[in-house]
């Protein structure tokens, strides 16, 4: 299916769904950051406090005296 | 290249001498005399090449007779273990490096996150410049992995055995990437995307207008290496540089993914134990020249060329040279203050 070909219409009507893909794309994109963001500063402040559960939750851990 | 020297300049993980080896080169270089210690990495590299031309004409037996699932399967494979696994290690080791904190859940999501979108970049579709990104990725990733788990000598010997490799395999008649690329070309089908990285064209190589199949007279490179630290076995084929004359967007000049391997086993083992940014530097304008050179005698001969042995040539002369001529001379100059 070669772009140059399709008639405007229905050039218009892709545009229109892969518009509406972006969009959604970008919601997803969104409330990951938001997910992600927040649950890093809990995990980096509380990660101290919550002892062996929060060596468990870790992948690396920092040597030395914070 | 870039991000091989960065990550063996900047976490030691990769530069640390390790007793640890790869099955591949099982005879160790921590002997005592020097006659012993080339004997070691002459060993480790018969077999190193052994195994890369087994897995080479394995392969292109698999091509002749049309298992074309099988290589898939193989591909796919080797490109998850590489996408997931040694990324997974190596985020590890940088975030030791900076001393971070992180949490699995975390690690999970970015690795995740990469890896599945490598996957459908590289084997399906995709932006043009997301799969290149990606394949460069996996490329320095592999020469890390090298870097780290070949033993010094045997390292430049392969460096060098694997060139001559090269030149054999794809110049000679009865070459196994010779035939590949023949077999490819008569039955005009693309070689496999995982194995190519492919540019965007330089337009004074557009000149075969006969062939205008999709991706037809490539010259491509190939290289197999079999790696294994758990018995899973990614490959890149030996390579050779490929000028594409075609219709559709993807014409250009492609390069096989074992050239940015090894081209960064060179660069990143110069920055590791070179020591020096002089070494890195001189090496790395090596490559360059020599990658140039090779185009151009692409364009020339508008056949399969062999991109390794020139680009590797010029850039073991130049390490070698650099790091014992070029090296005390600068200290020296720079001891008794004297400027050029």
């Amino acid at each position: 299916m070669n772009l140059e070909r399709l008639p405007n219409e229905e050039k218009l009507s892709l545009c229109r769904k892969y518009y509406l893909d972006v969009k959604r794309s970008a919601l997803g994109l969104l409330l990951w950051t938001a997910v992600l963001t927040t649950w890093i500063t809990i995990f980096q402040h509380f990660r101290a406090e919550w002892g062996e559960v929060g060596d468990y939750l870790s992948f690396t851990i920092p040597l030395g005296i914070p | 290249m870039v991000v091989v020297v960065a990550t063996i300049k900047s976490v030691s993980f990769y530069s640390e001498k390790t007793d640890q080896r790869l099955i591949y080169t099982p005879f160790s270089e921590n002997t005592s005399s020097v006659g012993r210690r080339l004997l070691n990495s002459v060993l480790n590299t018969i077999i190193m090449i052994s195994v890369i031309v087994v897995m080479t004409i394995l392969l292109v037996v698999l091509y002749k007779y049309r298992c074309y699932r099988f290589i898939q399967g193989w591909l796919i494979l080797s490109s998850l273990m590489l996408l997931f696994w040694f990324s997974f290690m190596y985020l590890g080791e940088v975030f030791k490096t900076y001393n971070l904190a992180v949490d699995y859940p975390t690690v999970g999501v970015i690795i995740w996150n990469f890896g599945a979108v490598g996957m459908i970049c590289i084997h399906w579709k995709g932006p043009l410049q997301l799969q290149q990104a990606y394949l460069i990725l996996i490329s320095a990733l592999m020469a890390l992995v090298f870097i780290k788990y070949l033993p010094e000598w045997s390292a430049w010997v392969i460096l060098g055995a694997i060139s001559v490799y090269d030149l054999v395999a794809v110049l000679s008649p009865k070459g196994p990437l010779r035939m590949l690329v023949e077999t490819a070309q008569e039955r005009n089908e693309p070689i496999f995307p995982a194995l190519i990285y492919s540019c965007e064209s330089i337009h004074l190589l557009n000149l075969q207008g006969a062939l205008c199949s999709d991706r037809s007279a490539h010259l491509f490179s190939w290289r197999v290496c079999a790696l294994s630290q758990e018995g899973a076995e990614p490959e890149i084929r030996p390579s050779r540089s490929f000028p594409e004359d075609d219709l559709e967007e993807d014409r250009g000049v492609k390069l096989g993914l074992g050239d940015f391997i090894f081209y960064s086993v060179l660069v990143g083992k110069a920055a590791a134990t070179g020591g020096d940014w002089n070494t890195t530097l001189a090496c790395f304008v090596a490559i360059l020249i020599g990658l140039c050179l090779t185009l151009l005698l692409l364009a020339i001969f508008k056949r399969a060329l062999p991109a390794l042995p020139i680009s590797i040539a010029f850039g073991l002369v130049f390490y070698f040279s650099t790091d014992f001529l070029v090296q005390p001379f600068m200290d020296n100059l720079a001891a008794h203050q004297f400027y050029i």
